[in-house]
């Protein structure tokens, strides 16, 4: 083995992580990914339901700032079935749900229930059955934040790891 | 956060000449022809490690594209096809992809000019930027308040901004000012779903958020006097520029569409390096639905900058006390900057019916094109280019350029080169607004932290932009335009 002699070099930046490699630890939670058009996310979580919850968190940190305390009457829901072909499509669709329910509804997604998220077959279709939690817009408890035309595909990934799931979207802001 | 991502795999690019540089075609990525970007030195030392490269490259591994996938001056990362790219499929072998046009279909630029001077509206800056942010609904899912019955709703993605003008909205001479007279023909309102009709039924004349804008400026320089004589602009005159597009109906379309492009591409057997870029062969059931919604899509988002115009213009009268027409507030020009054309161009000398996607991209036609409006014909067609809130914004006209290199092509503004949350995280502490007063602008924005992930500093420099456009033969540049008023959602 060789040795090259040593050289001046400049102080490396540190790489950032990409996303794929970033392993995801045990515990549930959400981050914001910058893009520079766009935004992204990324969620983890031991199973596919709480994925999806922490997904729909994700979406409620960048489009609405919340008070600490939302009076119980301003509080509202609505209830979601959505069918794919594979879990990519599912996800895709729910990101995109809860854009839509945000907008028609006029409220900010505070969170989600995700009572099942159902796996068939290998190109048999997924199936997701939530509760989508909501506060209006109009009253003090929710301000608008930044506005999302739509999830897309681009690096759309749903991932099984030893630990759990992970969740990367990129949304169009 | 994490900080944004990075190439999956390095992109070889090799200088062609001071303004383009080639992405080799790569049959490992699938790719079908070269990527050409145009930059100069300064523009293409930040892509080199940017995914926006590796985008082009995928453009290029889509079926029947022609010559090359192209990015223009302001590329930067997008989803699927960057923004700033442009992309010609063969009519009859290619596809058209939703993403390479985006969510928010026909987003453009409209252009107001004025016969009043800057002095002239300097003590009214205030209460005008005050009058236009009241008139024009602006922010996160802003709503006008009153909502289209279905049947209004059809027959403005019918008509486009014809539906205004004929409601009193505008001023025919408008119509002959905008790109396709502000009706795409082929629009099928049937090929819209209910939840895009939900969405379109109250957004129609309203601004929206993130990067959309109207902005009062003064012509602070004249580059090509002949040009800007034709174009109805003078130094130190007002204009009036509006930034927006097809609102949440324009974005359901493409969301509802890319599910049915996804089916359609496998079951065509076409494969893509990114979902995003899901397709189908031109001519299909998927992609004429498609190009039927799109076409209804953009005729919303015309109908809503013509009232969004006509909105600018009563705010004025209000203010000044002088109706529009005698303060000149006129259109120059209205363009799209997300859409996609069949258009016939000159490959290899000869002439080829194309499918043109241009995705934050503005088409360029030269002098001469029959498509140019009848009083631009000389010029060319005109191109506007915001840049941002705190610098210029350039008018400029195609080139022939345009049609030998980028299918008729030029960029659409400065581009992005930083992302909101580095912006903000630059910016943190300093208040914006107050700066832009201190240079002479008046602000109003929904949102303060919006001013911040809009600065200058989130923006590529307009002028380098242009200068690249205008030397690679794509454009010329006729004036630049300095801003007073600056309005955001």
């Amino acid at each position: 083995m060789t040795t090259s002699p040593p050289t001046r070099r400049r102080p490396r930046r540190p790489v950032p992580p990409r996303l794929a490699d970033v392993r995801p630890p045990d515990s549930r939670g959400h981050e914001l990914v910058p893009h520079t058009a766009d935004v992204g996310l990324l969620a983890r979580a031991g199973d596919l339901a709480g994925l999806f919850e922490e997904a729909a968190a994700a979406f409620s940190e960048l489009t609405a700032d919340l008070t600490e305390d939302v009076p119980s009457g301003d509080r509202a829901t609505e209830s979601v079935t959505l069918c794919a072909h594979d879990l990519i499509s599912l996800a895709f669709n729910w990101l995109n749900e809860l854009v839509t329910v945000s907008e028609l509804r006029r409220s900010a997604v505070t969170g989600a229930r995700v009572e099942c998220v159902d796996v068939a077959a290998e190109g048999a279709g997924t199936r997701l059955v939530a509760t989508i939690d909501l506060v209006p817009f109009d009253g003090a408890a929710a301000r608008r934040h930044t506005s999302v035309k739509s999830a897309t595909f681009y690096r759309l990934s749903v991932r099984q790891f030893e630990s759990g799931w992970q969740m990367t979207a990129y949304l169009d802001v | 956060m994490l900080e944004p991502g990075r190439l999956s795999r390095p992109i070889r690019l090799e200088q062609i000449d001071a303004y383009r540089w080639r992405i080799p075609r790569d049959e490992h990525r699938g790719m079908r022809v070269d990527g050409i970007v145009f930059a100069d030195e300064r523009l293409i030392a930040p892509l080199r490690t940017d995914p926006a490269l590796e985008q082009v490259a995928n453009v290029a591994t889509l079926p029947g594209i022609v010559g090359a996938s192209l990015a223009m001056p302001d590329v930067h990362w997008g989803y699927g096809f960057p923004v700033g790219g442009v992309a010609a499929m063969r009519a009859d072998r290619g596809v058209v992809s939703p993403g390479g046009i985006g969510f928010d279909i026909n987003c453009g630029v409209r252009l107001l000019r004025s016969g009043l001077v800057a002095a002239e509206i300097r003590p009214r800056l205030e209460p005008l930027a005050d009058a236009l942010f009241a008139a024009i609904p602006s922010g996160v899912g802003a709503r006008t308040g009153q909502r289209l019955a279905l049947r209004d709703l059809d027959e403005v993605m019918c008509k486009g901004a014809r539906w205004a003008v004929e409601r009193g909205f505008g001023w025919s001479s408008d119509l002959d000012r905008t790109e396709e007279r502000g009706e795409m023909v082929g629009a099928s309102p049937a090929d819209i779903s209910h939840r895009a009709h939900e969405r379109g039924a109250d957004q129609l004349g309203t601004l929206g958020s993130g990067n959309h804008f109207i902005e009062v400026q003064v012509v602070d320089r004249v580059l090509e006097p002949s040009a800007a004589m034709a174009l109805g602009l003078d130094v130190g005159a007002v204009t009036v520029m509006i930034h927006c597009g097809s609102r949440g109906l324009g974005h359901q379309v493409c969301t509802d569409h890319l599910t049915s492009m996804d089916t359609a591409a496998a079951r065509a057997g076409i494969v893509l390096p990114d979902r995003q870029l899901a397709c189908a062969p031109l001519g299909s059931p998927e992609a004429n639905a498609y190009l039927a919604a799109m076409a209804a899509a953009a005729n919303f988002a015309w109908a809503n900058r013509q009232l969004i115009g006509q909105a600018v213009r009563a705010a004025f009268r209000r203010v000044l006390g002088t109706p529009a027409e005698r303060l000149g507030l006129e259109l120059v020009y209205d363009l799209s900057h997300n859409v996609a054309k069949i258009e016939q161009h000159h490959v290899a000398g000869q002439p080829i019916v194309l499918c043109v996607h241009r995705k934050g991209a503005t088409r360029a036609f030269p002098p001469g094109h029959p498509d140019v409006p009848a009083e631009y014909r000389a010029v060319g067609q005109p191109v506007l280019i915001p840049g941002d809130m705190g610098r210029c914004s350039y008018v400029a006209v195609g080139a022939p350029g345009a049609m030998e290199l980028t299918f008729g092509s030029s960029c659409h503004g400065a581009g992005r080169s930083l992302s909101r949350h580095a912006a903000v995280r630059l910016l943190r502490g300093v208040d914006v607004a107050r700066q832009l007063g201190a240079q002479g602008i008046v602000v109003r924005a929904e949102r303060r932290d919006l001013l911040a992930e809009e600065a200058s500093p989130a923006y590529k420099d307009v002028e380098a932009v242009v200068e690249v456009s205008a030397n690679a033969g794509l454009i010329r540049p006729v004036a630049r335009l300095r801003p007073l008023i600056v309005v955001k959602g």
